[in-house]
């Protein structure tokens, strides 16, 4: 058994040494917001050898209720670990999950193995694309796994639902850009705006411009320490859809804060609801 | 000094099991059932788990870890049942322990033939998936039944420790305080000599306030022996209208033991050693730093790419073959090497006389007597279940998750302040730290000094065979020849010089095992790589780990060992050895690892605590003052 006590990001180099191990689940991630296909077909091109296919609207969502959900709600426990043992999933397995959007999917999947209680899991730090200019291969190997026995365990994450938001008890992080964030433009959903007290804090600022790769611990924790986060661990965070948001969380835990909370419906959600109020600036 | 010597052989006896019919299994040697078929699990659910209240207690679980302690392991039912509702409750990052002491075993075929029958993987009412899993991994990890603590990590939060022993020495072994008793067993008028009023005084003395006793046994003397043990004891109703039970608690308010969390370990050396404490605390969630004087973790004789996993045993069960093969089991049951086979080609007469002896202790499926890969007409010891791992595999994760700081050499370390100080030469601080783990090899800091560790120097290559008898398992003899890893490399080894302190490789051992290896696998070779390096042994071979002895203090309580004078405790606080692996830091460095980790973060421990005189510090200065 494999065992990581920071279990947020793996480097490229320790994933090249680990690929024979009995224990490894691989899972690329890659996905598009814009185009429900490109996943599959970046995936068929090309992966990581070992590596399955996730996809986000399948594996990672139930099915939107057109004025009840957000876009992307998160399927019953239940539902996901028969997904989980699909996959070929057992408690001693390390999940290695990755993606070519800097993590933002990736972290999707972190967030929802560790929701079934599950710690040890990771994402690749710097995606496919630090995995190919490490030199390393593609294949187009597919794989199946047996059906696994995989258990779900008391949740690691925590979660809010709208309505513990109004007001928010604790800092509320928003995680998209700031234009949305503050109304300017909305490309994707409906309304415009952000849920009242909350600070943007958009996931793209947990990388670093140049590299693509997650900035340092200290960095980490300097940004969310700025951003008003406390070590009293009452971090709320949320974004369009309950997505990016995971990306938010996989930082502050990366940074040594207690495990954030996730409002997965996020704003999405929030603004179906007419009643519930809504900022501009 | 031999804990081990009134043992005649490796192994315990099992269970004789008459099966009546596939679920109700019948000991021939106690003449009684393992339980009432009628009531199967639930009854058992009832009587332990309910009984001891565990869903309230678990759900809100506030201490680090959580202690059952049962008599009479059986078939594992209560284990089972334990352990599942622990998946269930328990919040991460907790662990159960889960002590249980059996002295007739039984065997892994009649535990799988129970198991199969009631918890098959076809049952889908709600829970039993979950059992199933525990069962296969519980048989999966099932140990030889040799005498001692076997620790099986079931899971990541679940440690098994299956204590092979009689009930009346095993106690006085549990050192943690428990929190739940689980008072199984033959019944006493089956099994009378387990029913001592003497368990009873040992389970007080390990309870506190809130730890629970139950037991399905209402006689006389259990009720007799728990009352004056200290015990408040309460008749409740058995399962499903049953004949009653018993449950029982301290009369006195004696609070559970605060123990101080230890939350950041600093190591001194990235080698085997040093790295398996790092494993052992990671999975504790303990922070660790380790200080390596070379510029890369692994170096020196941990650098050789394939290393051999095996017991090393001998034709009597003495301490070192004993701590070899708990060692090895501790390995085998995570299974994290290649487990290829392991042959053992003896060169002279004496080592095939022992060989001889040690193939009659065990199973085939363990060990047996075939003919040397090497040379046909030689017959060699055969491990089906060993074989060889590679360090940088083994742990590149860990490495992960650590903080490593390399080109740093620790000149000394220093008491200050209550906490210890790292220095380097010239007197700069290193690091600071409650807790430290020196784990390098050679006599480099005075407190190891007084141990007068032996450095080896051991050479080994690796080879491209292009032509030649393919080698599958590891075969050791007059030179080790290991199978090609995922390169198509081989490791050839077998030099060793004493006391020689040169990490330098020199072409005369190359060519000694090039030529070496022609003799027994005649063939052209192209070497690639070789390694050197010097591995730390103490004088009787046996790996030096636990606490450091405050070294003043020894040897005045030497001089004074004339007198009878209490058993010596004086340690220095928060500093720890694990040194000494000699050639074998691949198979014993796991369970040394576990064991600090255990005594650092106040675990049950993973081996006979008596083992500490042979594995100990103090072992040396104690052996030449007092004689």
């Amino acid at each position: 058994m494999t065992h990581l006590t920071r279990r947020t990001l793996i480097d490229v180099s320790i994933l090249a040494t680990l690929q024979t191990d009995k224990h490894l689940r691989l899972f690329d991630c890659r996905s598009s917001l814009q185009d429900p296909a490109a996943g599959l077909l970046a995936y068929t091109a090309g992966h990581i050898d070992g590596a399955q296919y996730v996809d986000l609207n399948r594996d990672l969502s139930a099915k939107i209720v057109p004025g009840q959900t957000g876009r992307h709600p998160l399927p019953d426990r239940e539902t996901f670990a028969a997904q989980v043992r699909r996959w070929g999933i057992t408690q001693d397995s390390l999940v290695v999950a990755y993606d070519a959007d800097n993590g933002a999917y990736a972290a999707r999947l972190w967030w929802m193995l560790r929701w079934l209680g599950h710690p040890n899991v990771v994402v690749l730090d710097g995606g496919y694309q630090a995995w190919l200019d490490a030199g390393q291969v593609s294949s187009t190997r597919l794989i199946n796994l047996p059906e696994s026995a995989f258990f779900v365990r008391p949740a690691i994450t925590r979660q809010v639902a709208a309505d513990e938001l109004q007001p928010p008890q604790g800092l509320l992080l928003d995680a998209r850009d700031r234009p949305r964030f503050e109304g300017k433009t909305e490309p994707i959903d409906p309304v415009a705006g952000h849920i009242p007290g909350a600070v943007c804090a958009p996931f793209g600022e947990n990388l670093d411009g140049a590299t693509g790769r997650f900035r340092s611990a200290a960095d980490l924790r300097q940004r969310f320490n700025g951003l008003g986060a406390t070590a009293a661990g009452d971090t709320i965070c949320y974004c369009g859809s309950g997505v990016t948001a995971a990306h938010n969380i996989l930082a502050m835990v990366h940074a040594g804060f207690p495990e954030p909370a996730l409002y997965p419906g996020s704003w999405s959600e929030w603004i179906i609801d007419p009643t519930r109020p809504v900022t501009t600036l | 000094m031999s804990l081990i010597s009134s043992q005649t052989g490796y192994l315990l006896e099992h269970a004789l099991i008459d099966w009546h019919d596939e679920s109700s299994p019948w000991s021939e040697a106690f003449a009684d059932i393992y339980w009432h078929r009628e009531g199967g699990l639930a009854e058992k659910q009832h009587v332990f788990i309910e009984a001891n209240h565990l869903r309230e207690r678990w759900s809100d679980l506030q201490q680090p870890q959580f202690n059952i302690l049962e008599t009479g392991f059986g078939f594992g039912l209560n284990f089972l049942l334990a352990a599942r509702l622990w998946q269930e409750l328990a919040p991460p990052g907790k662990l159960l322990h889960y002590q249980a002491i059996e002295y007739a075993p039984v065997t892994l075929t009649d535990l799988a033939r129970l198991y199969a029958s009631l918890c098959p993987p076809t049952n889908t009412e709600p829970g039993a998936g979950q059992l199933h899993d525990l069962a296969q991994r519980l048989e999966s990890r099932y140990p030889l039944p040799t005498h001692g603590m076997h620790p099986l990590w079931i899971t990541d939060t679940i440690c098994l420790n299956l204590i092979y022993l009689d009930v009346s020495v095993a106690m006085p072994l549990i050192t943690e305080p428990v929190d739940a008793f689980f008072l199984d067993g033959f019944s006493p008028a089956q099994n009378e000599a387990m029913w001592d009023p003497a368990l009873f005084s040992q389970c007080a003395q390990l309870s506190h306030q809130q730890t629970t006793v139950s037991t399905y046994s209402v006689a006389g003397k259990v009720k007799r022996g728990l009352k004056a043990a200290g015990f408040d004891i309460k008749k409740i109703p058995g399962f499903a209208g049953k004949a009653e039970m018993l449950t029982a608690c301290l009369s006195s308010a004696v609070p559970r033991p605060q123990r101080r969390r230890t939350s950041r370990v600093v190591i001194i050396g990235a080698g085997l050693a040093g790295l398996n404490c790092a494993a052992a605390l990671l999975r504790r969630g303990i922070e660790v730093e380790i200080i390596e004087a070379q510029d890369q973790p692994l170096m020196g004789a941990s650098s050789i790419p394939q290393l051999a996993v095996y017991p090393q045993l001998a034709a009597v069960p003495d301490n070192r073959a004993c701590f070899s093969l708990a060692a090895f089991q501790y390995l085998a049951q995570q299974g994290d090497y290649h487990a290829c086979g392991f042959d053992l080609t003896p060169d002279t007469a004496a080592l095939q006389e022992r060989l001889n002896k040690i193939d009659g202790y065990f199973p085939n499926s363990f060990a047996h007597l075939r003919p040397s890969l090497l040379d046909p007409a030689i017959v060699s010891l055969h491990f089906p279940t060993a074989g060889w791992l590679s360090a940088k595999d083994a742990f590149s994760a860990t490495l992960q998750h650590i903080t490593l700081r390399t080109s740093t050499h620790v000149a000394s370390l220093q008491r200050i302040n209550e906490e210890w100080r790292l220095t380097d030469a010239v007197g700069q601080c290193i690091t600071t730290a409650d807790t430290v783990i020196i784990a390098t090899g050679a006599n480099a800091l005075a407190q190891t000094q007084p141990l007068n560790l032996n450095s080896n120097r051991g050479q080994a290559i690796q080879v491209r065979r292009n032509e030649g008898r393919s080698i599958e398992t590891v075969v050791s003899g007059p030179v080790s020849v290991f199978p090609a890893d995922a390169e198509g490399l081989q490791t050839v080894s077998g030099t060793h010089q004493r006391n020689s302190n040169s990490n330098a490789t020199t072409s005369a051992d190359t060519a000694e095992l090039l030529a070496r290896l022609q003799q027994f696998l005649p063939g052209e070779v192209q070497p690639t790589s070789a390694h050197a390096g010097v591995r730390a042994a103490s004088r009787d071979r046996l790996p030096v780990v636990g606490p450091i002895p405050d070294w003043t203090v020894l040897a005045n309580w030497c001089q004074q060992q004339a007198r009878a004078q209490p058993a010596f405790t004086a340690y220095q606080p928060g500093l720890y050895l694990c040194t000494a692996m000699g050639s074998h830091g691949a198979t014993h460095g796991p369970l040394c690892g576990e064991h600090l980790a255990r005594l650092i973060n106040h675990e049950p421990a993973a081996f006979d605590p008596q083992w500490h005189a042979f594995l100990g510090a103090e072992r040396f200065m104690i052996r030449d003052l007092v004689s």
